[in-house]
């Protein structure tokens, strides 16, 4: 399973790094644009603020809380020493105790997530010199295994089945909040274990949010992100609808966003960084005279990655020089303002192969309408 | 309670006028004022997020959906938010607080100086609340500006505070408790005698919380007749194996929590015993006496059945967040408690629960399972 590939490179990275003992941390709260450094080195999503100790050439501890989460724990890590703890910092201070004694070299990862009051407790705790494990942790989670390919692929999937039946069960007349509450628990019912959903309408929108209370009409332009999580690997769907019979400049302005989200494709490279995707989305929007729009307000990136186990490669924007590498996972959406329109989402989510990045839907984004408006 | 938390909150988050009106954060802003005074400090800057922003919330009825936020309220009662998060969405903001100026929380680097000069300049101390639940980079933020070892730390004060619940908070809890109450006992009934069917009542009662205007659900329940507890995670729920399973909730709306929890499935004799220690030790909670003295009733009648691991902590402060009581903390009579009994014995479990408010004629009970 990946955890057990994650653990393995893990350990061969810490051998490589000169870390003895890798403390990994993490909180109950599982963010999709960072790495979960608990998650990654262990396949158990916690409940609360966590610690996994890793040992390059020896055993392996996860110190959990709360203490009724241990048998999930146990039933979820491929770390099988798991304790049930009641002060988390005073439990890594026990299990590194012989480590610092012996002058073993300490690795730490996830530490800048933890909350302030337990990361001073920890600090103090770790000898001078510590080593920051933050990358070699990512990469692990980066690692193309099977089955975190079959997550993603899964994730895609229930974010295409959400949004269907979004199409289907709208209606003018819904608050959003009612509309994002069915899809959400539907969602939920598909598999997923978490979904990062945005939802607004609007005649002409300037941004996107999560659902609030306005009720859905006649002439809104209703822009979604779904972005569900199957074993802890997130992956998104941005799509735009609208509810009745859309406009002419609705329509132009949406083909002319998947113009621009096909140049991000095409410049997606493995080997090429990040930011020529960016770039050549960009040029697209200068052609047509949108070079202001390219910043904020008007948009925020050109994508990102997924996280809950590897972020990379981190968000797409025209500073990010990181290499694109065959596996990684992420989203390439030119979501932007336009000034006939307002606030759209297109884009895809896409993997990184051979001969570039290869789109994951069954069905092509589009501007879709919604089933009921139309009765 | 610790529950999985989401990605984001994506439950619904208003600011009710009517229910919570501008004069109610104005009060609440005069007694932090007050407090501040008594502390010489002239100005307080507030940390909070996604899953900690009881302090936030109460002087602005803004939460976090992700991410953190920062207020600063000076000595005039002038709020101000850093929110972090694209400048993109600051505009939708902006219904569901009274704070003047939403500013992405960047903006913090070139205002916070100039703040912390006019705090200064009128000779009153710093202070500072919700440091706990900071991030190290949100403080590495932070740090640039202050000085962490001049800041004066308000979190006790402002628990106190927040603790003798205002009697608009109170109201806020009992619609919450009402709507517990509601979804737990529909979904026994909806369960019956079966139990198999868990997993799909328990994504239906949190379909059913967030149309009714929650703004954040939380559920646990058991597939091995109560032994443990699990959150509503796809991958690690097996198929019901027992007669008997059990249920927790807990529910979020305009920003109050409440929870609770029951047992499903036919009655056996330990549902009594629970029953009984639930009776115990609400007969006890007034105020003055002891979360200790609450543990000592429910352990007189709970007839050698073991405690459950998920309510060693029995008792629980309810408001703007869920704050598990130590065992020397004290009562009090403008406060409002959850109260969850778990009993074990001969691998059978059973649970209960209630929320009440403690009063010198007896508790006054908000939900009783």
């Amino acid at each position: 399973m990946s955890a057990d590939q994650r653990l393995q490179y893990l350990k061969s990275a810490m051998r490589r790094s000169g870390v003895d003992t890798l403390i990994a941390l993490a909180t109950g709260y599982h963010n999709f644009l960072d790495v979960n450094a608990v998650l990654v080195a262990t396949g158990y999503k916690s409940i609360s603020d966590v610690a996994a100790v890793l040992r390059s050439d020896g055993d392996d501890t996860l110190l959990i809380q709360p203490l009724w989460d241990f048998e999930r724990a146990v039933g979820s890590s491929v770390v099988t020493d798991v304790r049930p703890v009641r002060d988390l910092c005073e439990a890594v201070a026990r299990a590194i105790h012989e480590d610092v004694a012996a002058g073993k070299k300490i690795g730490i990862a996830g530490l800048h997530r933890m909350p302030a009051m337990l990361a001073d407790r920890l600090l103090r705790l770790l000898p001078a010199g510590h080593i920051d494990c933050n990358d070699i942790v990512s990469r692990a989670g980066g690692l193309k295994t099977q089955e975190r390919l079959a997550a993603a692929g899964r994730a895609v999937q229930i974010a295409e089945q959400g949004y269907e039946h979004l199409l289907r069960i709208a209606s003018p007349g819904m608050k959003e909040s009612e509309l994002a509450a069915q899809v959400y628990t539907y969602i939920k019912g598909l598999g997923a274990d978490d979904n990062f959903m945005l939802l607004t309408s609007s005649q002409h929108g300037h941004g996107i949010t999560t659902a609030s209370e306005r009720i859905i009409d006649e002439g809104d332009v209703v822009v979604i992100e779904i972005t569900p999580s199957v074993a802890g690997q997130f992956m998104q769907l941005p799509r735009t609808a609208y509810v009745g019979d859309p406009p002419e400049t609705l329509r132009k302005d949406v083909a002319f966003l998947l113009d621009v989200f096909h140049a991000g494709l095409d410049a997606a490279r493995c080997g090429s960084p990040v930011s020529r995707i960016a770039e050549e989305m960009d040029k697209v929007m200068a052609r047509r005279g949108y070079a202001d729009y390219c910043r904020p307000p008007y948009m925020r990136v050109r994508g990102h990655g997924m996280g809950n186990v590897s972020n990379a490669p981190g968000d797409i924007t025209v500073n990010n020089h990181t290499i694109l590498e065959e596996g990684m996972v992420f989203v390439i959406h030119p979501e932007q303002y336009l000034p006939d329109s307002g606030y759209l989402l297109i884009g895809e989510p896409v993997i990184m192969d051979a001969d570039g990045a290869t789109v994951l839907t069954s069905r092509p984004c589009m501007l879709d309408l919604f089933a009921r408006s139309m009765e | 309670m610790s529950v999985l938390h989401p990605v984001i909150v994506s439950g619904e988050h208003i600011w009710d006028r009517g229910r919570l009106p501008i004069d109610e954060f104005r009060a609440r802003a005069s007694d932090v004022i007050e407090l501040m005074r008594g502390n010489q400090i002239g100005g307080l800057i507030i940390h909070g997020n996604a899953q900690q922003s009881d302090l936030i919330t109460y002087l602005s009825n803004y939460i976090p959906r992700m991410r953190w936020a920062v207020a600063l309220l000076d000595m005039t009662g002038a709020l101000h938010l850093y929110v972090a998060g694209p400048t993109r969405d600051l505009h939708f903001l902006e219904p569901l607080t009274h704070a003047a100026g939403i500013k992405s929380f960047e903006t913090l680097a070139t205002d916070l100086p100039q703040w912390l000069a006019t705090v200064q300049a009128s000779g009153f101390g710093v202070g500072l609340a919700g440091y706990g639940s900071m991030r190290p980079d949100v403080k590495a933020a932070l740090g640039r500006h202050v000085s962490w070892a001049a800041l004066q730390q308000l979190d006790g004060g402002f628990d106190s505070l927040m603790a003798r619940k205002r009697p608009r908070e109170v109201r806020a809890l009992a619609r919450c408790c009402g709507q517990i109450q509601s979804e737990l006992t529909d979904l026994k009934s909806r369960c019956g005698a079966d139990v198999r069917g868990i997993p799909t009542a328990i994504l239906e009662t949190e379909r059913r919380c967030l149309t009714s205007g929650g703004y954040h659900v939380s559920t646990l329940f058991s597939v091995d007749g109560g032994a443990t507890l699990v959150p509503l995670v796809p991958s690690g729920i097996g198929t019901p194996s027992a007669s008997r399973s059990a249920a927790y909730l807990a529910f979020r709306s305009q920003g109050y929590w409440a929870e609770g929890m029951t047992s499903i499935g036919p009655s056996l004799a330990l549902d009594e015993t629970v029953v009984e220690c639930l009776d115990a030790a609400l007969a006890i909670m007034t105020p003055g006496n002891s979360v200790k003295a609450i543990y000592e009733a429910i352990d007189e009648v709970r007839a050698g059945a073991d405690w459950h691991p998920f309510t060693v902590d029995p008792v629980s402060q309810l408001g703007l967040s869920i704050r598990p009581c130590g065992i020397g903390d004290i009562l009090l009579s403008d406060s409002i408690y959850s109260l969850k009994v778990g009993l074990a014995k001969d691998s059978v479990y059973s649970f209960g629960s209630a929320v009440a408010k403690p009063g010198l004629d007896g508790a006054q009970v908000m939900l009783r399972l």
